[in-house]
């Protein structure tokens, strides 16, 4: 079935929408999740809020990408069970690595006053992945938004683990210097 | 700034960014699987000792596809029915019914046999019902048996799993072939030794602000060239190359948690490791040097590699049936799915984080399995075995998802049969918002022709059905 036909059965409150969404994106969200949450049961229950939250959602919302779409939901549903779990339970999954190797980009502290608008930031990473080349774009997000393992995201970019590996390692600190100059306290 | 705050701030970039990066995505069913099957049969060469880990160094990852893919999943074909020798003095007729009321994406399947005994003298003969599934689908797909319309038991077999996967027609038709996929045989492990450490009953202090994950920590020094090290129950992985260390962990449970109670192992091959420590801490990160007061006892054993996987596949089957201990042969299933992944795929370097067995891909991978059964016909009299599952589409899928409203089903009449069928006839329930797409089976529900006799000399059917 087509997005678009999807997201109209949605707007029609025609509850098939979920079954169409699962059986096209239910195995690809299950992986997102397993990604982040490394827990099989877990990831479950996050797909299922992620098929909630999509109902919920759309309308008022009319994705253009409803894939894209649904992968910030999961993820985001994922990452907030992950906290929820207590921190940093089951070390060594793939988010908190990734996390790790943001940290290179910030301090690490954050007064009160200075909570950043989300979405402002968004737009200024955004800017600066627009900025990069293709292939390290890709890179970027497959690591920190897919939370693909580096073995993964390197196969995936064409590149190998090393050249992967040093490639972020440049982007973070390349993003760093332009959240600095954007006028954020890293 | 938080690194929180950033990681959540990627997730908000814009959606065409997020879209691009999905499309450099390979196709994630059996990606664990695939990138393997590249391998040579290291099962040998681990044996002889000749290369104790053949992945070390090389470079056996599979090409990788760059570009986002439209490919096609493929559930293979609904399999007749086969009798154990020559099958003499038996025929059957067999009787179809495809039911497409719940969706065009599955199909409730009845495959019907009418035993005949040509004999004067009742006839007791073994019959195996091979069906496509994965291990952890088997809830959903394994058939139900029922003798003269009484449920009964079988036993669930599965062919070895090879090299290659099962994505086409031809797949099958070669598995199928000479039978010898109903020997049953599997790769033996059991002549590998292994030095076996084992960790239960792990203790610690109550999950708190202060202490926000207890985590068990074992860590020990290894020569990187000669060792691999096969873990089970492990969460958490630090390699240091370098150092030559090695660090594995694992959440205390909590009595309600999965896991608890459940044996952890890490399974050495090689020469083993030393200086074993086994300590507790406040977190699950490696940086954290709060410890805690906790507990786990360890033991160390000596064994094979056969032995101690049996442990462990009893363990993965326990956790995914819910306790069930047996499961008419689907323990036995992975137990030897487990072994010939290990097999097939070769013993990692320990580095790699696949050396959790967990992440191994066999439970998802496709397998030919099959039921057994036995029944005895009365001289010149039938019995009737019919075969109940749900049968998912073959569709295409675009990046993992599915990409079109239409799925194939397959149907073979005579493949790797060796039961006389004297007559093949199926029934299409059709179902509503549901049309046929391309077939060779000549249905026409709209003239009222949804029964048709099969020719045993075209040996594959296929029936398109696509959502209106």
């Amino acid at each position: 079935m087509e997005d678009h036909e999807i997201i109209l059965r949605y707007w029609n409150r025609d509850e098939s929408a979920i079954t169409a969404t699962q059986e096209k994106y239910g195995g690809w969200l299950g992986t997102l999740a397993y990604q982040i949450l490394c827990d099989h049961e877990d990831s479950r229950e996050s797909v299922n809020d992620t098929y909630l939250a999509a109902w919920n959602s759309i309308p008022p919302h009319r994705p253009d990408l409803l894939r894209a779409f649904l992968a910030k939901l999961v993820r985001q549903i994922s990452i907030t069970r992950l906290r929820r779990r207590t921190a940093e339970k089951r070390g060594g999954g793939q988010y908190e690595a990734a996390l790790e190797e943001l940290a290179e980009c910030v301090s690490g502290g954050e007064e009160p006053e200075e909570r950043v608008e989300l979405d402002e930031l968004a737009g200024s990473i955004g800017d600066w992945l627009h900025g990069q080349n293709p292939k390290i774009r890709n890179l970027f997000l497959r690591r920190y938004f897919y939370c693909d393992s580096l073995t993964q995201a390197a196969e995936r970019c064409g590149m190998t683990v090393g050249a992967a590996k040093s490639a972020l390692h440049r982007a973070r600190l390349n993003l760093r210097a332009h959240l600095e100059q954007e006028g954020y306290t890293v | 700034m938080k690194k929180e705050t950033l990681m959540d701030a990627v997730g908000h970039v814009d959606d065409s960014l997020i879209d691009t990066a999905a499309q450099s995505e390979k196709r994630s069913g059996g990606r664990h699987w695939k990138r393997w099957t590249a391998l040579a049969a290291c099962l040998a060469l681990v044996v002889t000792g000749i290369a104790l880990f053949p992945r070390m160094g090389g470079n056996s990852s599979a090409p990788s596809n760059m570009e986002g893919s439209r490919k096609y999943s493929y559930q293979g074909p609904i399999l007749p029915l086969t009798i154990e020798g020559n099958g003499e003095g038996v025929c059957a007729e067999r009787e179809i019914t495809l039911d497409f009321s719940n969706s065009p994406s599955r199909v409730d399947v009845t495959d019907c046999y009418t035993l005949r005994s040509e004999s004067e003298e009742p006839i007791t003969v073994k019959l195996c019902y091979p069906f496509a599934g994965q291990l952890r689908e088997l809830d959903r797909q394994r058939p139900e048996l029922r003798i003269d319309g009484q449920a009964a038991d079988t036993v669930l077999r599965v062919a070895a799993s090879g090299q290659e996967g099962l994505e086409r027609w031809e797949d099958y038709e070669k598995l199928l072939a000479d039978e010898v996929y109903l020997t049953g045989e599997h790769a033996d492990l059991s002549d590998i030794s292994v030095i076996v450490y084992r960790f239960d009953d792990p203790w610690g202090p109550e999950e708190s602000n202060e202490i926000p994950n207890p985590t068990i920590r074992a860590e020990f020094t290894l020569d990187y060239e000669e060792t691999a090290v096969l873990s089970y129950g492990f969460h958490g992985g630090r390699n240091d190359l370098e150092a030559g260390e090695m660090g594995r962990s694992f959440s205390i449970p909590r009595p309600i948690e999965a896991g608890y109670g459940e044996s952890r192992y890490l399974i050495v091959l090689g020469e083993d490791v030393g200086n074993l420590t086994v300590k507790g801490y406040a977190t699950g990160g490696w940086t954290t040097t709060q410890s805690v007061e906790s507990g786990v006892d360890v033991a160390r054993y000596e064994s094979d590699l056969g032995t101690v996987l049996r442990d462990i596949s009893d363990l993965m089957y326990q956790a995914q049936s819910g306790g069930e201990k047996e499961g008419n042969g689907e323990r036995e299933a992975w137990y030897a799915l487990l072994c010939d992944a290990i097999a097939g795929q070769g013993i990692e370097p320990s580095y790699n984080q696949e050396g959790m067995l967990e992440e191994r891909g066999f439970a998802y991978a496709d397998q030919l399995f099959w039921v057994e059964t036995e029944v005895t016909i009365p001289a010149g009299g039938t019995v009737t075995l019919s075969f109940h599952m749900e049968k998912a589409g073959g569709c295409y899928t675009y990046n993992g998802g599915r990409d079109s409203g239409s799925w194939t089903y397959e149907l073979a009449t005579l493949l790797g049969s060796d039961l006389r069928l004297t007559a093949q006839r199926v029934q299409l329930i059709q179902g509503d918002g549901v049309i046929i797409g391309a077939q060779n089976f000549g249905f026409d529900p709209d003239s009222g022709v949804t029964e048709v006799e099969l020719d045993p000399a075209i040996d594959r059917y296929t029936l398109e059905m696509v959502a209106q």
